[in-house]
C-alpha cells in the first residue's frame, strides 16, 4: 500500500526525464530549501531498481547535519571500502569530515586538506567552509557542493569534500591523481617523421595536449555527461569563430538528444550521432593522434572526445578524408602524391579486384589476351570448384587467418600466419583445390587492403569485396559495373553532418583535392576547404615560396670574402 | 531503410538470375586458328584449331595429365555456309566451344577463289569473332597447315599471329594488317584486296607432336594473293608484294641489293617509303603518277676482293650512283607490281581509289563503273626519290 | 502559378556533366551521324552541323526557362499557352522523358545481349537499370548529380582512351573525299542527332533548382557544343577506322571499333571501356529522365511529393522499354528519318516555338500598354 504508492511515486518522477542544455547536468534537486523533499530512506528498500535510485539521489540535497549527510551517503553508495570518511574536530570545536575515494586521490594533499581544515579557526559552520574556500585552502580548484549529485560527482572526479556539521553545503578541493599510462605512439597509427603522440584514456591530459598543440583562446572546449549509470565526460573541442555555429548547433543537438546508461568509449557515441546506422563506410573519423585531431579542428571541423578511450572523433567526416594518414604532412610532397593516388587505386582495386577476376574468367573469355587467358586456364585444369567458389573459399580463409591473427598473442600471431600462408597456399594448390591465378589474387586483394589508413574503414571493405564477388559471379562485368554504380550512388547521397559525404570528389571543390590526392607544400596552404572553412577561407598569405637568395654570384663573392669575426653568425 | 530495400532488391536480382551466360572455363574449349575451305560440293569446310592449355604450359601443376599430351589438337566439320560448318564443329567437342580468342583467320586458295564475301559478313557479324585476327591465304594444304608445329611456339597459332603481324618486316612480302584493313579495302570504292600468303613448306606436312626435331619452319609468309571483289585472281611473289607495299605507303623494312659503282652488290636497308598517287584527268583520259620516296642505309656490299676498294662512300658520284640505282630498283617493283595488277584486273595498289577521292565528279561521271575495263590501259607514271641515311657503323669500306 | 516544390540544389557543373553524359552516350551507341542518313565519310561535318544546331536549340530551350526563373516548364507552358494546350504540352513533355529514358535503356539492353551476353534475356538488364535509375531518382537529384560529377571524369577518359586506341589505325583515305559530294548528304544525317537532343528539355524542369544562377543558360548551351564536337570526332574517327560502308552497316559501329583494334602487344581488348562508359552515362542520363519525368507528372497531377510518383514512372519506363519494341530492328528503325525528326519537331519543336512566340507576344504586350 504505501510501498505502492511510493513506487508509483518513483515511477512517476522517473517518467519525466528532462534533459538540460549543454553542461548542464540532471541534477533536479532544489538546494536552496535545507530539506530534502523525499526521503532518504527510500533508499534502503532493495526491490528498487537503479533507474528508481537514480530518481531518488537526483533529487537529494544535502542536509545541515553532518550524520545525516554520511547516512545518505551510506545509503545512496553502499558499504564500498574505497569510500573514506576522515572525521575532525576542528580547534574550534566544529565537527566535520573529510571525504574521498581511495586510489583517486593523492594522499598527502587530503592529509594537507585535513591539516588545514583542523587548524580552521571560524566558529560557525557557514563561515568555516566560506573561510576554507575563500583563504585557508590551498588546493588549485575549489568548488561548493550542494546537492547529492553534486557530492558524488565531486568524490569520482578525485576530489576531497568537506563536510561540516551545521552547513548544508559542503566544499570540494583538487587532489587528484590518477594512475594513467605514459603518452606513446598509437599503435594504429603510426608515422615516420611525426611526433609519437597519442591520446591516452583521461580525457585531462588529453585535453591538456590539444591545448598544447593550439595555443589560441579560440579553441573552446565544451562538456557535458552521458549515460545515467556511467556519467562519462564527453567534451567537444572547435575554434570558435571557425566552425560553423549551424555544424555545432548540429552537433550538440544530436549529443543531448542520447540517452543511455552507459557511454563506453567513442564507438557508443559514433552510434549515436551518426547520419545514418546502415552505412558500410564510416561517417566520423576516428583517430588516436593529437596532429590529425588538431590538423581538422584548423579547417573548421569539430572533435569529440570521451573519458575512458584514447579515441577522438572527427566530425564532419568526407571520403577524402579517410585516405589520409598523418604522415603525409611531414613527407615531402611528390612522393606523398604518388602515394595518395596509390592508396585510391589499391582501396577500389581491393574491392574490385576478385569481382571482376570472377567476371572475366566466368563470362567475359574474350577480354583476356590468348596468352593469358590459356595460362590461367591451363592452371585451373582439373580444379573442381567453379571460379566464383573458389574465389570465395580462398577470401573466407584469408578472412579467418586475419581475425585470427589479430587474437593470438603476439609469440605466436606470426607463426600462424607463415603457416597459414605458406602451407595453406602451397598445400592446396598441390592438392589441386585451387588455382596460382586466384591465390595471387586474394593475396594481392588482401595487401592491397592494408594500405588504407583508416582501420575502420577496413571492414566495411571487405564487405564490399564479397558482395561484389557475388556481383561479377552472376552477372559478369555488367554485375560489378552495377554495383560500382550502386556504391557511388549510395554514397553520394550521404551526408555527414550536413557535409556532402563524396566530396572533394563530388561536388568538385579544388580547394578540396589539396587534402585528397594533391597535397602541396605548406607555403602553398593559403585557403581553407570552402565547406568547412568557408568562415574564414583565407589560411595564409600567398607568395611564400621559398626562393634562394639574392644572387649565386653575390653569394658566391660572399664565401670568398675573408672570414671576419662577425662571420661567424651569419646562416644557421 | 532505402539501403536494406536496395541491397535486397540487388541480391535478389543477382541470385535469382540463374546466370544465364556464365560459362565456366573449365566447360569451354578455346579456338585458337581457325580455317575456312570449300569443297567439291560447295559446302564450306571449317577446321579449328583448339588450345589444350594444360599440356600448354609445360607441365607445372597437377601432375594428372598424361605425359606428351599435345598442346594442340585440330578438328573440321562441314557445312552448307561458313557458320553451318563452324556449329557443326560443336558434335564432337566435349565442350563448348568458344571463337572470341581466335589469332588467325585462314583461307585455302580454292575457298579464295570461289568469293570470301560470306566469311567476310560471318566475321563483321558475328559477336564472338573480332575484325582484329590476322588473316592469311594458303598455298597449300590447309588442313596440314593448321596441324603443323612451328618451332617457336608450342600453340601454333600465336606464331602463325606473330608471323604476319611482325613489328619490322624485312622480307619481301605483303605487310598484313587485321581483318578489319581487308575488308576496309574490299569495301573502298576502286581498291581491291590484297591479302597475304602462307606458304607450306615441302615435306611439312607432319603432324604435330612434341619433341620431333625441327626441321626448320613448315610454313614461310612469302608474297600475296591478289583479289577482284572478292574472288582470289592470282599470286604476287615477293617483289611483287613489296613494290604493291611501296605503291600504297604501307611502309615495311626491305633488303634492296644495288649494283655498286665499284663491282659487286651493296646491300641497302629501307626503313621508311612514303608515296602518293596523284590521278589527273586531260581530255577525257585518266592518267596516274606514283611519286614515292624511299629512305634507306647501306648495309652491306660485296665484290671486296683483293684489290678492291669497294664503294667510297665520301665521293658524291657513288653516293649519286647508289642512290639512282635504288631508286630504279624501287621503281621495278612498283611496275611489277602495276603490271601484274592490270594482268589481274585487281587494282591492289588503289589507283581507282585515288581517282575516287582526288577527282570524286571523274569518279562519278562514269569513270567509277568502267573502272575495270580502264585499268589496263591507264598510263602510270612512277617516280622514286632514293635518300640514303648512313652507311651503317663504318665510314669507309675496309681495305684487305 | 505554383513555385517548384523542393529545396534541392544542384550544381550548373554537375548538369552540364549530365547533358553531356546523357547525349554521348547515346548518340556513340549507335552512332546515327554515320547509321542514318548517308553523309558516310562526311558524317563528321554533319556532326558538327547538328552541333550547331542543337546548341541554338539548347540557348532556346534555357534561355525560355531563364525568364521564368523559379517555375519549370510545366508551369509557364500553362501560363503561356493556356490551360489547355498547356497541359498538352506538359503532357507531351513528360512522355519525352519516358521515351527517352525507355530507349536509352532499351539500346543499352539490346547491347548487352548482341555484343556480350546473348542469353540474358531483355528484361532483366532492362528491370535492372531501370532500378538503379528510379532508386536514384528516390534520393534526389542531389546525389544523382554528385554521382555523375563523379563518374564525369571517368567517362571522359574510357571515351578518350578508346579513340587513343583507335587512332593509329585510322586510315585517312577513308574520310576522303571530302565533303565532294555536296550538302545533300550531309544534311539527310543531321537531323536524328538533332532530334536526339530532345534531352535537353530536362533543362526546363531542372532549371529552378540550379545553382549558381548567373551559369545556368550558359551550362546548357556549353554541353550542347562540347558533346557535339566530341561527337563529331568520334564519327570522324569511326569513319577513319572502319570506312565508310561497314560503319553505316554496323548496328553499334564504336563498339565494333573497339573490337577491332588492336592497340599494343599487351593491351588487346578495349572494348570493355566503351561499354563502362555507356553504363555510367546511361546511368546519369536514365535517373535524370525518371526525376525530370517524376517531378513533371507530380506537378501535373498536383500531386504534392514527386518522390512517391518515382516508383510508378520508373515501372512505367520499364515496361514501355520491354515492350515497345519488338527487336532490334523496331528500335533501329525508330530513329530512321523522316519518321524520329519529324515526331520530335511536332511535339517538342513546335510547342517551343509556341511558347517562345507566347512570351515574346506578352513581353511585347506589357511594354507598349505599361505593367
Amino acid at each position: 500500500m504505501a510501498t505502492d504508492l511510493v513506487r508509483a511515486l518513483i515511477s512517476r518522477l522517473k517518467g519525466r526525464r528532462r534533459h538540460g542544455g549543454f553542461g548542464a547536468s540532471t541534477d533536479r534537486s532544489s538546494p536552496s530549501s535545507g530539506r530534502n523533499r523525499i526521503d532518504p530512506e527510500l533508499l534502503a528498500d532493495d526491490s528498487l531498481d537503479v533507474g528508481a535510485r537514480k530518481a531518488v539521489t537526483d533529487r537529494l540535497t544535502l542536509d545541515r547535519r553532518l550524520a545525516e549527510n554520511l547516512r545518505i551517503l551510506a545509503l545512496a553508495a553502499g558499504p564500498s571500502p574505497d569510500i573514506t570518511v576522515r572525521h575532525i574536530v576542528t580547534d574550534a570545536s566544529l565537527y566535520a569530515a573529510v571525504i574521498h575515494l581511495q586510489g583517486i586521490v593523492d594522499e598527502e594533499r587530503v592529509e594537507g586538506v585535513v591539516r588545514t581544515l583542523s587548524s580552521a579557526g571560524a566558529t560557525r559552520a557557514q563561515d568555516l567552509i566560506n573561510q576554507l574556500g575563500a583563504s585557508l585552502l590551498r588546493s588549485s580548484h575549489v568548488a561548493t557542493v550542494a546537492s547529492f549529485t553534486q557530492l558524488w560527482g565531486a568524490l569520482s572526479d578525485g576530489l576531497a569534500v568537506i563536510l561540516a556539521d551545521g552547513h548544508n553545503q559542503g566544499l570540494a578541493c583538487s587532489a587528484q591523481s590518477f594512475k594513467t599510462r605514459p603518452i606513446e605512439e598509437p599503435p594504429t597509427d603510426t608515422t615516420l617523421r611525426g611526433p609519437r603522440q597519442g591520446f591516452i584514456e583521461d580525457l585531462t591530459t588529453n585535453l591538456a595536449m590539444l591545448r598544447q598543440w593550439i595555443r589560441t583562446p579560440n579553441l573552446w572546449i565544451e562538456e557535458t555527461n552521458l549515460g545515467h549509470l556511467t556519467h562519462t565526460r564527453l567534451v567537444i573541442a572547435y575554434i570558435k569563430g571557425l566552425a560553423s555555429e549551424e555544424l555545432l548547433a548540429e552537433v550538440r543537438q544530436r549529443i543531448q538528444r542520447i540517452e543511455t546508461d552507459s557511454v563506453l568509449g567513442t564507438g557508443p557515441v559514433e552510434d549515436f550521432i551518426q547520419d545514418t546506422h546502415l552505412s558500410f563506410f564510416p561517417l566520423i573519423l576516428r583517430t588516436e593522434r593529437p596532429d590529425r585531431v588538431v590538423g581538422n579542428l584548423l579547417e573548421g571541423r569539430v572533435a569529440i572526445m570521451v573519458q575512458n578511450s584514447p579515441f577522438a572523433l572527427v566530425a564532419p567526416t568526407d571520403y577524402g578524408m579517410l585516405f589520409q594518414s598523418a604522415d603525409d604532412y611531414y613527407e615531402p610532397v611528390p612522393i606523398v602524391f604518388v602515394i595518395s593516388v596509390m592508396r585510391v587505386v589499391a582501396f577500389w582495386a581491393s574491392i574490385l579486384l576478385p569481382g571482376a577476376f570472377v567476371a572475366i574468367l566466368t563470362f567475359h573469355h574474350e577480354l583476356l589476351p590468348t596468352s593469358l587467358l590459356l595460362r590461367i586456364v591451363g592452371d585451373r585444369a582439373g580444379v573442381p570448384f567453379p571460379v566464383i567458389v573458389e574465389v570465395f573459399l580462398m577470401e573466407l580463409t584469408f578472412e579467418l587467418l586475419r581475425e585470427a591473427g589479430l587474437r593470438l598473442p603476439r609469440a605466436v600471431g606470426s607463426a600462424v600466419t607463415i603457416v597459414g600462408a605458406l602451407v595453406l597456399g602451397e598445400a592446396a594448390i598441390n592438392a589441386g583445390l585451387v588455382s596460382p591465378s586466384v591465390i595471387i589474387v586474394v593475396a594481392t586483394t588482401a595487401i592491397a587492403s592494408f594500405i588504407l589508413p583508416t582501420f575502420s574503414f577496413d571492414i566495411s571493405a571487405r564487405l564490399l569485396r564479397f558482395a561484389f564477388i557475388v556481383a561479377g559471379g552472376s552477372i559478369g562485368l555488367f554485375g560489378v559495373q552495377y554495383g560500382i554504380i550502386m556504391v557511388v550512388l549510395i554514397l553520394a547521397s550521404r551526408r555527414s553532418f550536413g557535409h556532402p559525404y563524396l566530396s572533394p570528389v563530388a561536388p568538385f571543390i579544388r580547394g578540396g583535392w589539396r587534402d585528397y590526392l594533391f597535397r602541396t607544400w605548406h607555403w602553398a596552404k593559403t585557403m581553407r576547404p570552402k565547406l568547412v572553412g568557408g568562415r574564414e577561407p583565407i589560411r595564409a598569405p600567398r607568395g611564400q615560396m621559398p626562393r634562394p637568395g639574392a644572387s649565386p654570384e653575390s653569394e658566391g663573392l660572399q664565401q670568398m670574402k675573408p672570414e671576419g669575426p662577425s662571420d661567424n653568425t651569419r646562416g644557421q | 531503410m532505402r539501403l536494406i530495400a536496395a541491397l535486397a532488391a540487388l541480391f535478389m536480382a543477382f541470385s535469382a538470375a540463374g546466370c544465364w551466360d556464365r560459362k565456366e572455363p573449365d566447360d569451354m574449349v578455346f579456338a585458337v586458328a581457325l580455317g575456312f575451305d570449300i569443297d567439291k560440293d560447295g559446302d564450306y569446310v571449317a577446321i579449328a584449331q583448339f588450345a589444350n592449355p594444360m599440356a600448354a604450359k609445360g607441365g607445372v601443376g597437377p601432375t594428372s595429365q598424361p605425359a606428351g599430351s599435345a598442346p594442340f589438337w585440330t578438328n573440321c566439320a562441314k557445312g552448307r555456309t561458313p557458320f553451318d560448318a563452324l556449329s557443326n564443329l560443336s558434335p564432337a567437342l566435349s565442350r563448348e566451344m568458344t571463337v572470341s580468342n581466335i589469332e588467325v583467320l585462314l583461307i585455302s586458295e580454292r575457298l579464295a577463289r570461289r568469293g570470301i564475301a560470306p566469311i567476310m559478313d560471318l566475321v563483321a557479324r558475328d559477336n564472338e569473332l573480332r575484325l582484329a585476327v590476322s588473316a592469311a591465304v594458303v598455298d597449300g594444304s590447309l588442313q596440314s597447315l593448321l596441324e603443323s608445329q612451328l618451332p617457336e611456339d608450342p600453340i601454333p597459332a600465336l606464331a602463325i599471329q606473330r608471323m604476319l603481324n611482325p613489328i619490322h618486316s624485312i622480307d619481301p612480302s605483303a605487310m598484313s594488317p587485321g581483318l578489319l584493313q581487308s575488308i576496309a579495302d574490299m569495301l573502298r570504292p576502286g581498291q581491291d584486296l590484297l591479302m597475304p600468303v602462307l606458304r607450306l613448306n615441302a615435306g611439312a606436312g607432319s603432324e604435330s607432336g612434341t619433341g620431333s626435331t625441327s626441321t626448320g619452319s613448315p610454313v614461310t609468309h612469302m608474297g600475296s594473293a591478289a583479289f577482284h571483289r572478292d574472288k582470289m585472281i592470282g599470286w604476287l611473289d615477293g617483289h611483287e608484294s613489296r613494290g604493291a607495299n611501296f605503291a600504297r605507303s604501307r611502309s615495311q623494312h626491305a633488303p634492296i641489293s644495288v649494283q655498286s659503282p665499284a663491282g659487286g652488290l651493296v646491300s641497302i636497308h629501307i626503313t621508311h617509303v612514303e608515296s602518293t598517287i596523284t590521278p589527273r584527268y586531260v581530255d577525257g583520259d585518266v592518267s596516274i603518277l606514283i611519286r614515292a620516296k624511299v629512305e634507306g642505309h647501306v648495309q652491306g656490299q660485296t665484290g671486296l676482293d683483293e684489290g678492291q676498294a669497294g664503294v667510297n662512300f665520301a665521293d658524291p658520284e657513288s653516293l649519286q650512283h647508289l642512290r639512282s640505282r635504288l631508286a630504279q630498283c624501287v621503281r621495278e617493283d612498283i611496275e611489277h607490281a602495276l603490271a601484274r595488277s592490270k594482268q589481274y584486273k585487281s587494282d591492289f595498289v588503289g589507283l581507282g581509289n585515288a581517282v575516287y577521292r582526288r577527282l570524286p565528279q571523274v569518279w562519278r561521271a562514269g569513270v567509277g563503273e568502267r573502272w575495270y575495263e580502264l585499268l589496263p590501259d591507264v598510263p602510270v607514271q612512277v617516280e622514286v626519290e632514293a635518300t640514303l641515311t648512313s652507311s651503317g657503323l663504318l665510314r669507309e669500306s675496309l681495305h684487305y | 502559378m505554383r513555385m517548384a516544390k523542393t529545396t534541392e540544389v544542384m550544381s550548373t557543373r554537375q548538369l552540364a556533366g549530365i547533358l553531356f553524359m546523357m547525349r554521348t552516350t547515346v548518340v556513340i551507341s549507335f552512332v546515327p551521324l554515320i547509321t542514318t542518313g548517308s553523309a558516310a565519310q562526311d558524317a563528321w561535318a554533319a556532326g558538327l552541323i547538328a552541333g550547331l544546331l542543337l546548341t541554338l536549340a539548347a540557348w532556346a530551350v534555357a534561355g525560355l526557362a531563364a525568364r521564368y526563373p523559379k517555375l519549370t516548364v510545366i508551369d509557364y507552358s500553362r501560363m503561356l499557352l493556356g490551360r489547355f494546350f498547356g497541359t498538352v504540352v506538359s503532357l507531351a513533355i513528360s512522355w519525352h522523358f519516358l521515351l527517352i529514358a525507355a530507349t536509352d535503356v532499351r539500346i543499352y539492353a539490346e547491347l548487352m545481349r548482341v555484343a556480350f551476353m546473348p542469353n540474358t534475356p531483355i528484361w532483366f538488364t532492362t528491370v535492372a537499370m531501370v532500378f538503379l535509375a528510379s532508386l536514384a531518382a528516390w534520393f534526389g537529384i542531389e546525389p544523382i548529380g554528385r554521382a555523375a560529377e563523379a563518374f564525369l571524369p571517368f567517362f571522359v577518359a574510357f571515351i578518350a582512351l578508346t579513340l587513343l586506341g583507335a587512332a593509329p589505325s585510322v586510315n585517312v583515305q577513308n574520310l576522303q573525299p571530302a565533303l565532294a559530294r555536296g550538302p545533300g548528304p550531309i544534311f539527310s544525317s543531321v537531323w536524328t542527332p538533332l532530334s536526339i537532343g530532345l534531352q535537353w528539355v530536362s533543362v526546363g524542369m531542372l532549371f529552378p533548382q540550379l545553382t549558381p544562377e548567373d551559369q545556368r543558360v550558359r551550362s546548357a548551351v556549353v554541353a550542347a557544343a562540347v558533346s557535339s564536337a566530341v561527337l563529331a570526332v568520334v564519327a570522324a574517327v569511326l569513319v577513319g577506322v572502319l570506312g565508310t560502308n561497314l560503319s553505316s552497316k554496323s548496328l553499334f559501329p564504336f563498339l565494333k571499333m573497339a573490337r577491332s583494334v588492336r592497340p599494343t602487344r599487351t593491351i588487346e581488348r578495349i572494348e570493355i571501356l566503351g561499354t563502362v562508359a555507356w553504363g555510367l552515362g546511361l546511368f546519369a542520363g536514365g535517373s535524370t529522365m525518371v526525376y525530370c519525368g517524376s517531378r513533371a507528372m507530380a506537378q501535373i497531377l498536383r500531386i504534392q511529393e514527386s518522390r512517391k510518383v518515382v516508383p510508378a514512372f520508373g515501372a512505367l519506363v520499364a515496361l514501355y522499354a520491354m515492350y515497345a519494341y519488338e527487336d532490334a530492328f523496331e528500335l533501329v528503325g525508330f530513329f530512321r528519318p523522316p519518321g524520329f525528326p519529324l515526331l520530335i519537331a511536332l511535339t517538342a519543336g513546335v510547342p517551343y516555338a509556341l511558347m517562345w512566340a507566347s512570351h515574346v507576344a506578352r513581353h511585347l504586350v506589357r511594354r507598349h500598354f505599361g505593367r
